[in-house]
C-alpha cells in the first residue's frame, strides 16, 4: 500500500531481519490464512495441519528470495501458488508411496493439475479478504459491548433485516441500526490498516 | 484440530465496502475509476427522450438521466443539446435546474434535479376520482401552484425564452412544495428581447418555421396548446403563447379537465384553432367569478386580448386573493362594494349602521371614480409606451444579426450570410445597410431579381450593381449560364470592382458546374485576370484519365484563384508567376508541382489531402506549414533550405528530392531508413 516507504511491512521486517519475534507475528497473522488455502483443495484436515507446516517451513527458507517487483505479483499470489505447488507435490509423493491403497489421492491430483494459476489466484484473493475481515473483527470485537458483537455477527452471517435483529435482541431498531453502523465504520478501518499492514 | 470454521463464512464484503465506501475520508470519495453516474433505473420514457435515474458517485446524490433515443440524426442531436443549454440557461427555484450535460459514445446527454414526487397531471387526476376534491388539493393550494408556475414562466420571459409547452405533465411537485416546470424540448428563443448569449439558439431552421417538430407531429401538446400552434391559426407565436398556455393550466387546475377535447388529435385541433371550449363555470359551479374571468381573459383567441405579461395575470390572481376585483372580469360597482364589504367586515358593518355617513361614502365612491379613471389612463399610457418599448427591442437586435451577417459575407458563407440578412430584415425591415447588405448576397448567389428588389428597399436606385443585375437578369432569358457568368466576370473586371468579382466567382466555382463548363469557365478566367495578350501562348490541359491539369509555363499567369476547388488530383504549375498558395485550395489535390514559382510560403497552401509537392527553385524557407498534410513525397531542390529537422514532423514521408550537396553529412541524419533519397 501508500506507507510502504514510512513504515516496513510484515513482510519486509521478515525479510529484512529473520528474528524470532518477527517470525512468530508471521505465522500469528499468516497460519490461519494458509490453513484455509489448503482445505479451499480439498485436503483434510489431518493432512492440512501437516501441510501448513511444510508451507511454513518454505517460506521461512524462501521469504528472503520474495521480491515484489521480480515476481510482478502480490505476496499472497505468490503464496497462492506454493501452497498449490506444495499440495501437489506432497500428494504425489504420498500416491506413489501407496499407489494401491488411496484413489483419493489421484482425484485431488488431478484437480489440481487442473487448476489454473488465475484460478488460484480468485481463491487466495477471496480467502484473503475474509481473512482480514476476520483478523479484523477478532482485533475489535472487544472494544464493543457483548450485545453489539452479538449483534453485528447475526447481522453479518444472515441476511437479516433490522427489524429481525431488534425483535430478535429485544432493541429498538434504531439501536441496530446504530450498532451496526458503528461496528461496519470500525471494522472498514481496521480492514484497511491491517491490509496495509500484512499485505507487501 | 485447528478451528479453521469462522464465525461467518463469507465476509469479503466488509472488505470490499472498506475501500469502497471510503467514508474513512471524503476526499477519497471524490477520486475513484469509472463512470460518474452509476445505478441506473429507467424512469420514464417519451418520444424523443429516454430519462433514468442514476446516483452521481461524487455527490452521492440520486439524479434524472436524459438520453437521446436515436442518435442517428444530426438534428435531433442539436435539438437535444439545444433544450439543454436554454434549460441550463434558466435559473429559477421553479424550474428544473440543469447538472450537467455531455456526450458518451455518441449519444448525448444532460443531468438534472430528480424531483421526488408527483406530476401536476397525476395529482389532478388523482383528484377527480375523489368524491369531494377540495379536501387535500383545496383552491388555494392550486393557485399556490398556479403562480409558482406563472413566476417561472415570467423570468423565462425575462430573458426571452418561451416554453410552448406548458401542461400538467410538465409540472412536477415534490412532496414538500417544490414545484418545477421541467421539459423545454420545444422552447423557443425570442431573438427581439432575448439575452445576447442565447441568441444562438434562436430558431432559424426550416422545420422549425412550420410548427411541427422533427417527427413531424404537431408542436405543443394538444388539449393545453395555444391557437396559434395549431397550423390553421397564422400568427407569430411570442409570450402570448405560453400565457394561453398557462390559461389552460388554470382551467384545469380550476375544473380538473382539459379545455380541448375531441374524437381525436384532428379534432382537438380543430377545436383549439377556433378556441371553443366549455366555460369552466359550467363544469365547476361553485367556480368564483373572479377566476373564470382570469381564465378566460388568458384565453382569448386574439392574442392582443389576452393578457400582455405573465406579471398582469399574476396581479389579477392576487386581485382576487386579496379580496379586490380583478381587472379581468370588469368588475361592476356592487360587486366592487361587495368586495369591500368582505374585506372590511367589521368596518362595513359600522358604516350600514350610521346611515348619516352614507353621504359622505358616496362622495368617496365618486371621488375613488375619478381616481380609478385616473388610474385606468394612466395605465392606458403605460401599456403604449410599453409596446413602443417592444418595438424598439426588436429594432435593437436587428444590428446583432446584420453585424453576424457580414462577418458571414468575409469568409464567404453566403447561405448563413442571407439568413442572418433576413432575421436582422425580420426585426427592422426599414434597416437600409442590411437591404444592401442583402442584395449583395442575392448578386453573388446569382439571384437577380431579388437582388433588384432589395436594393429597391435599400432605396438604391441607381448604381453599378443594379445596371448589372439588369443586363444579367435580361441576358439570362436569352444566353446560357456560362455566357451570363462570363459577361459579368467580365464587365465587373473591366470596372475593377473586385470585391464583387470575387464574391461572384466564388459562389460559381463552388456550385454544381460540370466539367466541361469549368475547364471553359477557369481558361477564360485566367486570361481575364491576368490580361492575357494575344501573344502569350497559352497552355492549359486537362487530362480527365488521370485527373490531372496543366498548366506550366505560363509565365505571364499570376493569379488563377478560379482553380480553387478544381476537381483534378494533380496539377502541374511549374513555370508560372503564381505567387499565392491558396490559389490551389482544394481538398481534391493530391500532387502539386508548384516549382518555379514566385510562391514563397506555404502556409497559403490549403489542400489537406496532398502526398506529393514539388517546390523546387522556389525561395521558400519554412517548411513547418507541412506538418498537417499527409505528404509522400517532397522535391526540395534548388531551395534555400539547408536542414532537415523536418523529416521526422511529417511521418509520411518516403521520397526526398534534393539537389546534390544541399545538405551537409550531418542533416543526411535525420533521414529515416525508409525514406527514399535523390539526388539531383
Amino acid at each position: 500500500m501508500t506507507d510502504n516507504n514510512t513504515r516496513y511491512t510484515l513482510l519486509k521486517k521478515l525479510q529484512n531481519s529473520r528474528d524470532e519475534k518477527n517470525w512468530e507475528e508471521f505465522v500469528h497473522y499468516y497460519s490461519p490464512y494458509i490453513f484455509v488455502i489448503i482445505r479451499r483443495f480439498n485436503v483434510g484436515s489431518q493432512d492440512s495441519e501437516e501441510l501448513m507446516q511444510d508451507v511454513l517451513v518454505k517460506i521461512w527458507k524462501n521469504i528472503s528470495k520474495y521480491d515484489r517487483e521480480k515476481y510482478k505479483c502480490r505476496f499472497r499470489t505468490w503464496l497462492g501458488v506454493m501452497i498449490r505447488n506444495t499440495v501437489f507435490n506432497f500428494f504425489k509423493s504420498k500416491a506413489s508411496r501407496n499407489s494401491k491403497s488411496n484413489v483419493n489421492y489421484d482425484d485431488i491430483i488431478g484437480k489440481l493439475e487442473l487448476m489454473t494459476e488465475a484460478e488460484v489466484n480468485i481463491i487466495s484473493e477471496r480467502e484473503w479478504k475474509n481473512h482480514i475481515a476476520q483478523l479484523a473483527w477478532d482485533n475489535l470485537k472487544n472494544k464493543f459491548s457483548e450485545q453489539t458483537q452479538r449483534v453485528f455477527e447475526a447481522s453479518v452471517k444472515d441476511e437479516i433485516s433490522n427489524a429481525e435483529l431488534a425483535n430478535q435482541f429485544d432493541l429498538s431498531e434504531s439501536s441496530v441500526r446504530v450498532f451496526k453502523m458503528r461496528v461496519r465504520k470500525a471494522m472498514h478501518k481496521e480492514i484497511i490498516r491491517l491490509n496495509s499492514e500484512l499485505e507487501s | 484440530m485447528r478451528e479453521e470454521e469462522h464465525f461467518f463464512d463469507d465476509i469479503n464484503e466488509l472488505f470490499v465496502e472498506a475501500f469502497e465506501t471510503g467514508d474513512n475520508t471524503l476526499i477519497n470519495s471524490l477520486q475513484f475509476e469509472g463512470d460518474n453516474f452509476v445505478d441506473y433505473d429507467a424512469y420514464s420514457e417519451g418520444g424523443i427522450k429516454q430519462i433514468f435515474l442514476c446516483t452521481d458517485r461524487r455527490t452521492g446524490r440520486r439524479v434524472a438521466m436524459a438520453t437521446l433515443k436515436d442518435i442517428s440524426n444530426s438534428q435531433k442531436v442539436e435539438a437535444f443539446l439545444r433544450e439543454a443549454k436554454i434549460n441550463a440557461a434558466l435559473q429559477h427555484p421553479n424550474i428544473v435546474p440543469i447538472y450537467e450535460m455531455g456526450i458518451e459514445e455518441e449519444k448525448p446527454w444532460f443531468a438534472m434535479k430528480f424531483i421526488a414526487g408527483k406530476s401536476l397531471a397525476d395529482i389532478i387526476s388523482e383528484t377527480k376520482n375523489l368524491e369531494d376534491h377540495n379536501s387535500n388539493f383545496s383552491l388555494s393550494h392550486r393557485l399556490d401552484i398556479f403562480m409558482k408556475v406563472c413566476d417561472a414562466i415570467a423570468y423565462a420571459h425575462s430573458l426571452g425564452v418561451l416554453h410552448l409547452d406548458i401542461k400538467p405533465d410538465n409540472i412536477r411537485i415534490s412532496n414538500y412544495g417544490d414545484v418545477v416546470l421541467c421539459d423545454w424540448g420545444l422552447a423557443d428563443i425570442e431573438a427581439t428581447s432575448c439575452d445576447e448569449k442565447l441568441l444562438e439558439f434562436c430558431t432559424i431552421l426550416e422545420h422549425d418555421l412550420n410548427n411541427q417538430t422533427l417527427d413531424g407531429s404537431v408542436k405543443g401538446t394538444p388539449g393545453y396548446m395555444a391557437p396559434e400552434q395549431t397550423s390553421l391559426v397564422k400568427i407569430r407565436k411570442g409570450r402570448h403563447t405560453d400565457i394561453f398556455s398557462l390559461g389552460t393550466l388554470l382551467y384545469s387546475l380550476l375544473t380538473l379537465d382539459k379545455p380541448f377535447k375531441g374524437f381525436d388529435i384532428q379534432d382537438i385541433i380543430d377545436t383549439t384553432a377556433k378556441c371553443d371550449f366549455i366555460k369552466p363555470s359550467k363544469l365547476q359551479t361553485d367556480l368564483p367569478d373572479s377566476l373564470e374571468a382570469v381564465c378566460l381573459k388568458a384565453m382569448q383567441l386574439k392574442p392582443e386580448d389576452r393578457y400582455q405579461t405573465v406579471e398582469d395575470l399574476q396581479k389579477d390572481i392576487d386581485a382576487y386573493r386579496n379580496g379586490f376585483a380583478t381587472y379581468a372580469e370588469n368588475a361592476s360597482f356592487l360587486k366592487l362594494l361587495k368586495l369591500m364589504v368582505y374585506r372590511h367586515k367589521l368596518r362595513s358593518g359600522l358604516v350600514m349602521s350610521l346611515l348619516s355617513l352614507m353621504i359622505i361614502l358616496a362622495l368617496v365612491f365618486v371621488h375613488n371614480l375619478d381616481l380609478s379613471k385616473q388610474f385606468v389612463e394612466k395605465e392606458n399610457e403605460k401599456l403604449l409606451l410599453e409596446q413602443d418599448l417592444y418595438l424598439q427591442r426588436g429594432k435593437d437586435s436587428a444590428p446583432l444579426f446584420f453585424e453576424r451577417a457580414e462577418e458571414s459575407l468575409k469568409v464567404f458563407d453566403f447561405q448563413t450570410g442571407l439568413r442572418f440578412c433576413k432575421e436582422a430584415l425580420e426585426r427592422d425591415n426599414q434597416m437600409k445597410p442590411a437591404w444592401e447588405l442583402k442584395a449583395k448576397f442575392n448578386f453573388a448567389m446569382e439571384d437577380y431579381q431579388e437582388c433588384l428588389d432589395s436594393l429597391a428597399k435599400a432605396g438604391v436606385s441607381k448604381g453599378r450593381l443594379i445596371n448589372l443585375a439588369k443586363i444579367a437578369l435580361l441576358a439570362e432569358a436569352t444566353d446560357s449560364r456560362q455566357e451570363v457568368r462570363l459577361d459579368l466576370l467580365r464587365r465587373l473586371h473591366s470596372f475593377k470592382d473586385m470585391t464583387t468579382f470575387s464574391l461572384l466567382l466564388h459562389n460559381i466555382i463552388y456550385s454544381d458546374i460540370s466539367l466541361d463548363e469549368r475547364l471553359e469557365f477557369c481558361q477564360y478566367v485566367i486570361g481575364l485576370r491576368n490580361k492575357r495578350t494575344a501573344q502569350d501562348a497559352f497552355n492549359f490541359n486537362y487530362d480527365p484519365q488521370t485527373q490531372s491539369l496543366d498548366i506550366s509555363n505560363n509565365p505571364w499567369i499570376k493569379i488563377a484563384l478560379c482553380l480553387r476547388n478544381f476537381p483534378a488530383k494533380k496539377i502541374n504549375a511549374s513555370y508560372t508567376s503564381i505567387n499565392h498558395g491558396n490559389n490551389f485550395m482544394s481538398h481534391h489535390l493530391e500532387y502539386l508541382d508548384i516549382s518555379n514559382t514566385q510562391i514563397v510560403e506555404l502556409k497559403s497552401l490549403k489542400c489537406k489531402n496532398l502526398k506529393s509537392l514539388n517546390i523546387s527553385g522556389n525561395i521558400i524557407h519554412n517548411l513547418d506549414p507541412l506538418e498537417q498534410y499527409p505528404l509522400i513525397s517532397l522535391d526540395i531542390s534548388y531551395t534555400p533550405i539547408k536542414y532537415l529537422n523536418f523529416v521526422p514532423k511529417i511521418p509520411t514521408l518516403k521520397q526526398i528530392t534534393i539537389k546534390k550537396k544541399q545538405f551537409s553529412r550531418a542533416q543526411l541524419k535525420w533521414l529515416r531508413p525508409d525514406i527514399e533519397l535523390i539526388e539531383k
